[in-house]
């Protein structure tokens, strides 16, 4: 930089022009070595040794606001811890802890306050009673708040967040930089919105020289990003329960179940019809006799080679406190293996303590599949008896009637649940899940 | 996305529809499993027909 | 509204208190002598001294005095800054100087930025006193819908090279800040006295650095320059 040639000046002073320095200062309460790792932005140091509340004068030495004589508590991550998030490092500058007392339970978290001196600031939080870690990123602009369904939402950037609870946090812990004016004791008003894994959270502050709202971000974090973003060793506590902000599993892909749930039902009903189109269920036999007859006749089973299903449809009557049974037997004309069934019939009524009661049924069918088509000759051996007994009650007479080609609703019935029930268990435990998440809202059941 | 539960939901659906589509006309899956064996003629007739008994005695069980 | 270009060629002035040239352009009326810090201020064509400003914190902003960026593809070069204190902190205003001869502020607090340009008062005209202002509060100016999101009586705490205005170190002056739902940014400024109702509107948006193609950055030790911008700065 060259003087003007008129007047002889001093070289300008331009300190921003020079790279700014990471100063490490001996903390004038207890002599710790204090790193300034946030620069100038910072209005308030707390001293990680023993926490007195130091302030940065303009001359740039450290003035001592408040000397307090406590221990360092250990957090979750340490001060000067550097991380990589959304792509960009950032450095733990400060450390907070607040919490917030519900129904007489209080809920502890860690707040770090993650700096870029390119890119600002950026809060991770890690609650300390679930062990779920959030990152919270300054929200671009003002969220509208209003009315859906009777539910209080927020609305930003085209998303819907629900109001989950309105609470009243404390801070009772502080460490390191803040660019401002914070201590153990300060109190803010915190209204959290989720759209699992996103959230709002808008605080108001009141100070005597006016008030702010600050619209936060917030996005679930697992704590394996966590700890591989730092380059922790070992493992991330183990997170416990639902919170407020991770994802309901369940609900993850719910649209590509339920889209399949449409196209399998659609494939269903396709399927359903070929079937039931293709089977006539011919009557292949049908006789009628007294108990003590036994019935015999060829029948045709359809063209030879193939295999079917084949109903045998038995009835009895009058029958009382009685049973009837007959033996089925199909005795093939082209092979040696002849296929037998039983079917039985009964009827019992009493009276048990004054009350009438009725069961059996004296009309039933069996069904048996894997029948080789062709020719057959039919035997059907009755037997009854009164009670126990195995005389056959008089004028008893039993009918029998068998079917080929039949329609078997079980197989129609069975995919069908298995297409609607999966769906509908997922759904169920999604709801579930959003059940344990609410119960630690403002919203839950009252109990 | 998809995730294991829609395979395991596609594999469970679709191999129902398969025993709905192949197998629901054989029907031998899901339907009483008859006594099978062979048969000899036994003494006497039903008028006029044979009757037959299960050979090698009482026993016809199985498939 | 015409303007005088604020970058076109300085007047030949110089500071009357070491002699060293005082570059005033266009609309300036403010300026800190960047050789001995006192505040000279234009009254016509005299220059008057009004002494020296309390030196400017050094708040860890990244932006520097004469660093060029454009906002949503207008140009502009960093003219001056004003350092404004609150109970709880500091934040910077600087003083924008833009390729077609207006001017604008960039907004910068607690690491977030906003760019915001002057509109007529008349579009605002009469909307409430200072006091009449709390924060949730929503309200439709000049057709943005806006919640106000911080209301704040501040003192004027230091300032470095081009100001347009008589920036008098401990002059308190009250604002409201508002934001919209697509990120949009606007302050009003009522100036040393918040019992009217026709603050001055700057309106305009959120931004980040890379947005605005800051360039240069201040170098801090420890971390790496994000990239500079692709030649000529200029950013969609």
């Amino acid at each position: 930089m060259t003087a003007s040639s008129q007047t002889v000046v001093a070289a300008p002073q331009r300190p921003f022009r020079d790279e700014a320095q990471v100063e490490t200062i001996a903390c004038p309460s207890c002599g710790g070595p204090i790193t300034r790792g946030a620069f100038g932005t910072v209005e308030k140091i707390v001293c990680p040794y023993c926490g007195s509340e130091l302030s940065p004068s303009d001359s740039g030495a450290l003035a001592l606001l408040l000397e307090v004589r406590r221990q360092q508590r250990p957090s979750a991550l340490p001060l000067h811890a550097r991380g990589t998030l959304d792509g960009a490092t950032w450095e733990v500058v400060g450390i907070v802890w607040r919490e917030v007392t519900a129904d007489g339970t209080t809920f502890p978290w860690q707040e770090f306050l993650l700096y870029n001196p390119y890119l600002g600031y950026r809060f991770l939080l890690f609650f300390v009673y679930d062990r779920h870690w959030a990152i919270g990123r300054p929200l671009d602009g003002a969220p509208e708040i209003g009315m859906f369904f009777s539910r209080k939402v927020a609305k930003f950037g085209g998303k819907r967040y629900r109001h989950f609870q309105t609470s009243l946090a404390r801070v009772t812990y502080v460490e390191g930089e803040f660019p401002w004016q914070i201590r153990a004791g300060d109190q803010a008003v915190a209204h959290d919105y989720v759209a699992p894994p996103f959230g709002l959270s808008v605080e108001e502050t009141h100070d005597e020289n006016g008030a702010d709202i600050a619209y936060t971000a917030m996005e679930h974090l697992e704590g394996d990003a966590v700890w591989k973003a730092f380059a922790r060793s070992g493992r991330p506590p183990n997170p416990v329960g639902v919170g407020p902000l991770r994802p309901n599993r369940w609900k993850q892909g719910a649209g590509v179940t339920w889209v399949s749930c449409a196209l399998l039902l659609v494939l269903w009903v396709a399927i359903s019809i070929g079937y039931t189109a293709s089977r006539d269920a011919v009557v292949v036999f049908e006789g009628r006799s007294a108990i003590t007859e036994p019935l015999t006749q060829e029948i045709d089973l359809g063209p030879a080679g193939d295999v079917t299903a084949v109903s045998v449809e038995f009835s009895a009557q009058p029958l009382s406190n009685a049973w009837a049974y007959a033996d089925v037997l199909l005795v093939p004309h082209d092979r040696d293996e002849a296929i037998g069934v039983g079917v039985e019939a009964d009827e019992w009524h009493g009276v048990d303590g004054g009350e009438s009661w009725t069961e059996g049924s004296s009309h039933n069918t069996v069904t048996i599949g894997g029948v080789p088509t062709g020719s057959y000759t039919l035997q059907i051996t009755p037997q009854a008896g009164e009670g126990t007994s195995t005389t056959p009650p008089v004028g008893l007479t039993y009918a029998v009637v068998i079917r080929r080609d039949v329609v078997l609703a079980r197989y129609i019935v069975l995919p069908l649940l298995v297409i609607i029930l999966v769906p509908l268990l997922l759904w169920s435990f999604g709801l579930m899940v959003e059940a344990q998440r609410w119960k630690n809202s403002d919203y839950a059941p009252s109990s | 996305m998809i995730r294991v539960r829609h395979v395991v939901y596609w594999v469970l659906s679709l191999g129902s529809l398969a025993l709905l589509g192949l197998e629901a006309p054989n029907g031998a899956l899901l339907t009483t499993t008859p006594d099978r064996g062979q048969v000899e003629k036994g003494t006497g007739t039903v008028r006029g027909a044979p009757i037959f008994i299960w050979a090698g005695g009482g026993y016809h069980g199985g498939k | 509204m015409m303007r005088a270009p604020v970058n076109g060629p300085p007047d030949p002035t110089f500071c009357p208190e070491c002699g060293a040239p005082a570059p005033f352009r266009g609309t300036t009326v403010t300026l800190i002598c960047e050789y001995c810090g006192s505040t000279i201020v234009r009254t016509g064509v005299d220059l008057r001294l009004v002494g020296k400003v309390s030196a400017i914190l050094d708040n860890g902003s990244p932006l520097l005095l004469g660093a060029r960026g454009n906002f949503r593809g207008d140009p502009f070069e960093i003219l001056g800054r004003l350092q404004v204190s609150y109970g709880r902190g500091t934040w910077n205003e600087w003083f924008l100087g833009f390729r077609d001869g207006t001017i604008g502020w960039l907004a910068e607090a607690l690491g977030q930025y906003a760019v915001l340009r002057p509109r007529d008062p008349s579009t605002v005209a009469g909307v409430a006193t200072h006091r009449a202002f709390t924060v949730g509060a929503s309200l439709t100016l000049d057709g943005t819908a806006l919640v106000v999101v911080d209301t704040r009586v501040a003192q004027y705490r230091g300032a470095e090279g081009q100001l347009p205005f008589v920036a008098e170190p401990g002059l308190s002056f009250y604002s409201a800040d508002l934001r919209g739902a697509g990120g949009e940014y606007v302050t009003l400024d009522w100036g040393n006295d918040g019992n009217h109702n026709r603050p001055v509107p700057y309106f305009g948006r959120s931004a980040t650095l890379s947005q605005l193609g800051m360039h240069p950055l201040r170098r801090f030790a420890g971390w790496p320059m994000p990239q500079p911008p692709a030649a000529g700065g200029a950013r969609p």
